[in-house]
C-alpha cells in the first residue's frame, strides 16, 4: 500500500533469529548492554535535534 | 491495442484542483519548465471558492480550465478528460496533484519512454525539502521506490500509481470507473487496471516528480489515516486476497510486514519478560537499528540530502505512528465497516503552503 518504510520486518526478524541462534552464551549480556546504550543514544540524539529545531525557530 | 492516429498528440497533463491558489500557479509553471507545452496542460477546478481558476488562466490558454461544482477528485478527472476531449486528442494522459513539482526534463523523459507495451506508468517521486516529516519521507521514498518499486515493476505488482505522477494510456480510460467514491482514488484506479487485466504498469525512474509533504505532525497523521483507510477500503472493494493473483500475493506480503512488525513490538517483549531473557528483544532492536540507519545513510547519499540524517531518531516515532494508524484503519474499515461511501470532499483543503524557492532547488538536481 502506501507504507514504504517498513518493508523490513520480515528481514529483520529472520536476521534476529539467525543472530540469536548463532550467538554464544557469553555474548548475551553484552548484547543487552549495547542495545540499552543504543536506545539511550537515540533518545539523547532526538532530544538534541528537537532542542536545536526549537532554538532555530526563535 | 492502442489506437494510433496521426492527429493525436503524445501527452496531456490534467490537474484536478480544489482551492489550490497557494500552489496551482507554481505547479503549472513547473510543468512548463519541465518540458510540457501550456497547450497540453488542463486544470479542472472542483468547486474552488478561491483564486484557483484565475491563477490557472494567468498561465494557460483560453478553454484549458474547467470550473465545475464540487464533485470530488475522481469526478474532476473524469469530467476533465471528457470535457477537453483528451481521449480523442492524445495518446497518454498524465494526472497530477496541484502541489506537484517536476524535475527538469520530466515530460521529455516521459514522451521518450512511454510505449504501447504498457497501459499505465508512474515516474519517480521525491520529497520537497522541509521539516522532520519531509526528511522521513525521503527515507520512505528511497526504500519504497528505489528498492520496492523496482521489484514491484519486475513482478508486475505495482499496487498504487501515486496521484502526483499517474500516466494512463487513453484507450484504457473507458474501462476505468471514476464514479465510485474512494478515499484513495489513485489506488482504486491502479487496482482496477490489475483486476480488469488491462495491461502492464511501467515504472519510469528517469522522470522525477516532487511532492509537498505535511508540514506538521497533525497533518501527517490525517494524511496517513486517509491513505490507510483508503488502502483497506480498496482491499475490500477489489477483493484483494480472495484470488490467486500476483497483486493479491504482493499486497498480502505488505500486510504480513505490518503484522510481523506489530509482533516485534508487542509479543516479543512479552515473551522476553516471561522467560526472563532479554537477548532476543535486544538483538531485534539492534538488527532493526542497523537496517534503518543503513537505509537512512544510503538515502542521504543517493538524494544528496545529508540533512535527513539529523532527524534519524524521530523516524522511529513515525514508524510506530504508522503502525498504529495502519491497524486502526483496519479496525475501522474491516471490522466496523465504516467509510462505505464518501462525500466528494478534498482532504488537501487547508493543508497547502507556498513551496519555498530553496525547496524547489532540489527539483533540478
Amino acid at each position: 500500500m502506501y507504507s514504504h518504510g517498513r518493508v523490513l520486518s520480515v528481514a529483520t526478524s529472520a536476521g534476529t533469529v539467525t543472530a540469536v541462534t548463532a550467538m554464544p552464551n557469553t555474548g548475551m549480556e553484552s548484547t543487552v548492554q549495547i542495545a540499552v546504550a543504543a536506545a539511550a543514544g537515540l533518545l539523547v540524539w532526538a532530544g538534541i535535534y528537537i532542542a536545536q529545531s526549537m532554538f532555530s525557530k526563535h | 491495442m492502442p489506437i494510433h492516429t496521426r492527429e493525436r498528440r503524445k501527452l496531456a497533463l490534467i490537474i484536478p484542483a480544489h482551492n489550490e491558489q497557494m500552489v496551482v500557479g507554481d505547479t503549472i509553471r513547473s510543468a512548463i519548465r519541465a518540458g510540457q507545452s501550456p497547450d497540453d496542460i488542463y486544470v479542472v477546478s472542483d468547486g474552488s471558492t478561491d483564486w484557483t481558476v484565475e491563477l490557472a488562466y494567468l498561465v494557460l490558454p483560453d478553454g484549458h480550465v474547467l470550473d465545475q461544482p464540487q464533485m470530488g477528485k475522481a469526478m474532476a478527472m473524469a469530467n476533465g478528460i471528457l470535457n477537453f476531449g483528451l481521449v480523442q486528442r492524445y495518446e497518454w494522459i498524465h494526472i497530477a496533484d496541484a502541489d506537484g513539482v517536476f524535475a527538469d526534463g520530466y515530460f521529455d523523459e516521459l514522451r521518450r519512454r512511454l510505449s504501447p507495451k504498457f497501459v499505465a506508468a508512474t515516474g519517480h517521486l521525491q520529497s520537497l525539502k522541509g521539516g522532520w516529516i519531509a526528511k522521513y519521507r525521503v527515507f520512505e521514498y528511497t526504500m519504497g521506490l528505489e528498492v520496492m518499486r523496482r521489484i514491484q515493476s519486475l513482478l508486475g505488482t505495482i499496487p498504487v500509481i501515486p496521484g502526483a505522477t499517474c500516466i494512463l494510456r487513453t484507450d484504457i480510460v473507458e474501462h476505468l470507473d471514476f464514479l465510485h467514491p474512494s478515499l484513495t482514488e489513485d489506488m482504486d484506479l491502479t487496482l482496477q487496471i490489475h483486476r480488469r487485466k488491462l495491461g502492464k504498469i511501467a515504472y519510469i525512474p528517469q522522470a522525477k516528480a516532487l511532492t509537498q509533504d505535511p508540514k506538521d505532525f497533525a497533518d501527517y497523521h490525517r494524511q496517513i489515516l486517509r491513505w490507510y483507510r483508503g488502502g483497506w477500503q480498496m482491499i475490500r472493494r477489489h477483493g484483494i486476497g480472495r484470488r490467486a493473483g500476483r497483486i493479491d500475493a504482493y499486497m498480502g506480503f505488505m500486510v504480513l510486514e505490518e503484522i510481523v512488525l506489530l509482533m516485534q513490538v508487542t509479543l516479543l517483549p512479552i515473551y522476553c519478560i516471561a522467560i526472563g531473557n532479554y537477548v532476543p528483544m535486544a538483538t531485534m532492536f539492534l538488527v532493526d537499528l542497523a537496517a534503518v540507519l543503513g537505509i537512512t545513510l544510503w538515502a542521504a547519499w543517493l538524494n544528496r540530502r545529508p540533512d535527513i540524517i539529523a532527524a534519524f531518531p524521530l523516524y522511529y516515532v513515525l514508524r510506530f505512528v504508522n503502525l498504529y494508524t495502519f491497524f486502526r484503519a483496519w479496525f475501522e474499515i474491516v471490522v466496523l465497516r465504516k467509510f462505505g461511501s464518501d462525500a466528494p470532499g478534498w482532504t488537501t483543503e487547508g493543508r497547502r503552503y507556498r513551496i519555498a524557492p530553496e525547496a524547489l532547488g532540489v527539483a533540478n538536481k
